[in-house]
C-alpha cells in the first residue's frame, strides 16, 4: 500500500521531500553565512581626512559587550565581531559623555574601518571598507620565488649583449 | 566450584576493562596530578570524544564490526570547517556551517563505504581500515592541489603562499571553543561545557530511539544473522549501507566538535588517527568487535583518556622521561585494539566449541529426529532447508 519506488506517486513525495530538504540546507547555510560571518573592525580615532571633525582626546569604545578600549588623539585598535548589526558605546573621558550608536556592517567585507570622531559626530559614513596597503613585489622578487629550478625550461634566459652595441659605462658617483 | 567458573567468566568477558583499569589505576599516583586536574580533565575529554566514539554504534548494532571506515566522516568534517575558515564564519554558526557542508560529503563517502563494505562482508574493519588510506589519498588530492585552484579559496590565512592548497596547520579561532562555551557550566574548580554534553546527550536519545525503530531493528537483525534476515525479507545490503551513512554523518559532526575544543586542525593528518582513538575507546569501556552500548562509550572514553593524561606524567616522574609516557599511551592504544580482538576471537571459538559439545551431547541423548531437527537451528537458515 505504501507505493513501490516506481509508483509515479511516490517518486513525486520523493522528489518534493528531496527538494524541501535541499531548501531547508541552502537555507541554514545562509542564515548561518549571515549571522556568523566574522569581521575585523578597526576602531579609529583620527582626524577626518576631510577636516570635518577632529580625533577626541581620550575615548573609552566597546563593541557590543567587548571589553571597552581605551584610545587617544590618533590612536587606533581592533575589534573581531560577528554577524552585520551591532551596537558601539562611546564614553568620552574628559566629560563623561556617554554615545551608543547603531552600526550595520556590509557582509562582504571582513576589514572595516570605524571613525570614532564622525560616529560621535553623527557624520556618514562612519564605517568605510578597509583597503590594507599593497606591497608591490618587482618582476625579480617574484621570479626567485617561482619554481624555475625545478621546472623544464623555467630559468629566464640571460640576454647577451654584444660589447660594441653595449652603452658607455656610466661615470662612477661621488 | 561455580563461583570459580563464574568468576573466570566474568574476567574473560571484562578483560580489557579490568587490565586497563589496573594500569591507569597504578599510574595515578606516580603522575602526582590532582583529582581535581584529572576530574576536569575527564569532564573536558568527554565533550570533546564522546559523540566521535557514539558515531561506531551503529555499525556494530548491524553486524558490520567496528566502523574503520568513519575517517572518512572526519575528513568530511575538516572540509566544513575549511571553508567556514574561508569565508571567516564565526561561533556556533561556524560550526553549524561546517556540520552542513559536511553533511552531503559525509552522506556520499559513508554510501561509498558502504557499497564496498557490501563486496567484503565478514571483513568489514580490515576493508574499512584501508579505504581509508585510499580515501585519504584522494583528500590530500583535493586539499592540496584542487583548494584555491579549481575550488575557490579566498582567504590568503589559510592558502598555501604558493596560491593553492591549504596550509598544514589551520587555525580555528573563530570557532574555538565555541560550542564549549555556549553554556558553560561552572562549579567549584571544575566547568562543565553543558552545550556539547547537550549535544552527545540528544544523539544518545536519538540511538536510543532509533534502536526501536522498524530500521534500527532490520539493522539488529541484519547484525544477528545476514541470512535469517535476507530471509525475513530485510534489505540486508541497504540497511548496512543506510548503518555505515549514519555512522559517517555522525563521525563528520565528532570531528567538527572534537576540532573546535582543540582550537586547530592539522589539515592532512588530523583524521588519521580518529578511528584508531575511537575504536580503542569504546574497546577500553568494555564493548565487542559484535555488542557495544552506550555506557561503554562513556566508560571507554573516561579510561581511555584517563590514561592518557596521567601516563606522561607518570613517566616523567618514573623515569626521568616524558616520552616513556607517550611510548606507554601509544603502547596501550594499539594493545588494547590487538588484546581485545584477540578475545573476541578466542571467545567466539569456545563459544562455538561448546555450542558444538551441547549438540553433539544432544544428539547422543536424543535420538532420530529432534537431534536432526534441533542441530542446525543455531546455524540460522539451515534450519529450515532441513
Amino acid at each position: 500500500m505504501s507505493g513501490t519506488a516506481t509508483d509515479p506517486r511516490t517518486f513525486a513525495r520523493r522528489l518534493i521531500v528531496h527538494a524541501v530538504l535541499l531548501a531547508a540546507a541552502v537555507g541554514l547555510a545562509a542564515l548561518f553565512f549571515v549571522t556568523g560571518k566574522g569581521h575585523t573592525l578597526l576602531i579609529d580615532n583620527k582626524d577626518a581626512e576631510d577636516g570635518s571633525v577632529q580625533a577626541i582626546d581620550g575615548v573609552m569604545v566597546s563593541v557590543d559587550r567587548q571589553e571597552a578600549l581605551e584610545l587617544y588623539r590618533g590612536d587606533r585598535d581592533k575589534a573581531v565581531v560577528k554577524g552585520q548589526a551591532h551596537t558601539i558605546s562611546i564614553e568620552v573621558i574628559a566629560d563623561g559623555t556617554k554615545i551608543r550608536k547603531k552600526i550595520r556592517l556590509p557582509i562582504g567585507r571582513e576589514m572595516l574601518l570605524l571613525s570614532v570622531p564622525k560616529l560621535a559626530a553623527g557624520l556618514e559614513p562612519s564605517v568605510v571598507p578597509f583597503v590594507p596597503a599593497q606591497v608591490v613585489v618587482s618582476q625579480e622578487e617574484g621570479a626567485g620565488e617561482s619554481s624555475a629550478f625545478t621546472s623544464p625550461g623555467g630559468t629566464p634566459e640571460t640576454t647577451i649583449v654584444p660589447p660594441g652595441d653595449a652603452p658607455p659605462p656610466e661615470a662612477p658617483s661621488p | 566450584m561455580s563461583a570459580k567458573r563464574s568468576f573466570g567468566r566474568f574476567f574473560t568477558e571484562n578483560a580489557v576493562v579490568i587490565i586497563f583499569l589496573l594500569i591507569t589505576v597504578l599510574a595515578v599516583k606516580p603522575s602526582g596530578l590532582s583529582l581535581t586536574y584529572i576530574i576536569q580533565e575527564m569532564l573536558t575529554r568527554l565533550g570533546r570524544n564522546s559523540f566521535l566514539v557514539l558515531a561506531l554504534l551503529l555499525p556494530i548494532y548491524a553486524g558490520m564490526g567496528l566502523n574503520f571506515g568513519m575517517t572518512l566522516g572526519a575528513m568530511a568534517g575538516q572540509i566544513g570547517l575549511i571553508f567556514a575558515i574561508n569565508w571567516n564564519i564565526m561561533g556556533v554558526p561556524g560550526i553549524a556551517f561546517a556540520a552542513l557542508i559536511g553533511t552531503p560529503i559525509s552522506i556520499f563517502m559513508g554510501w561509498v563505504c558502504g557499497v564496498v563494505l557490501n563486496k567484503a562482508k565478514g571483513r568489514e574493519m580490515v576493508t574499512g581500515y584501508i579505504l581509508a588510506y585510499f580515501i585519504n589519498g584522494i583528500y590530500q588530492f583535493v586539499v592540496l592541489y584542487l583548494m584555491g585552484s579549481i575550488i575557490p579559496i579566498r582567504s590568503p590565512a589559510i592558502l598555501l603562499s604558493r596560491g593553492y592548497g591549504i596550509r598544514n596547520t589551520l587555525n580555528l579561532d573563530g570557532v574555538r571553543q565555541s560550542l564549549d562555551n555556549l553554556l558553560m557550566l561552572k562549579g567549584g574548580p571544575f566547568s562543565l561545557p553543558l552545550a556539547t554534553y547537550l549535544v552527545i546527550g540528544v544523539l544518545c536519545l536519538f540511538v536510543i530511539w532509533f534502536k526501536k525503530t522498524k530500521l534500527g531493528q532490520d539493522m539488529r537483525a541484519v547484525g544477528h544473522n545476514m541470512a535469517v534476515a535476507d530471509m525475513a525479507g530485510i534489505p540486508v545490503d541497504r540497511t548496512r549501507i543506510i548503518a555505515i551513512i549514519i555512522s559517517t554523518v555522525l563521525a563528520s559532526y565528532g570531528q567538527i566538535i572534537f576540532l573546535q575544543n582543540m582550537g586547530n586542525v592539522a589539515t592532512y593528518n588530523a583524521h588519521d588517527q580518529t578511528s584508531f582513538f575511537a575504536v580503542a575507546a569504546i574497546l577500553v569501556g568494555g564493548a565487542s568487535v559484535k555488542k557495544a552500548t552506550i555506557p561503554n562509550v562513556f566508560i571507554g572514553v573516561v579510561l581511555l583518556h584517563l590514561l592518557f593524561v596521567v601516563s606522561p606524567r607518570a613517566g616523567q616522574n618514573l623515569f626521568d622521561s616524558a616520552m616513556i609516557g607517550e611510548f606507554f599511551r601509544q603502547f596501550i592504544g594499539y594493545g588494547v585494539i590487538a588484546l581485545s580482538l584477540v578475545l573476541y576471537a578466542w571467545r567466539s571459538r569456545k563459544e562455538a566449541l561448546r555450542a558444538r559439545e551441547g549438540l553433539r551431547g544432544l544428539a547422543v541423548g536424543a535420538t532420530g529426529v529432534a537431534g536432526v531437527a534441533k542441530a542446525p537451528a543455531g546455524g540460522g537458515a539451515g534450519g529450515k532447508a532441513t
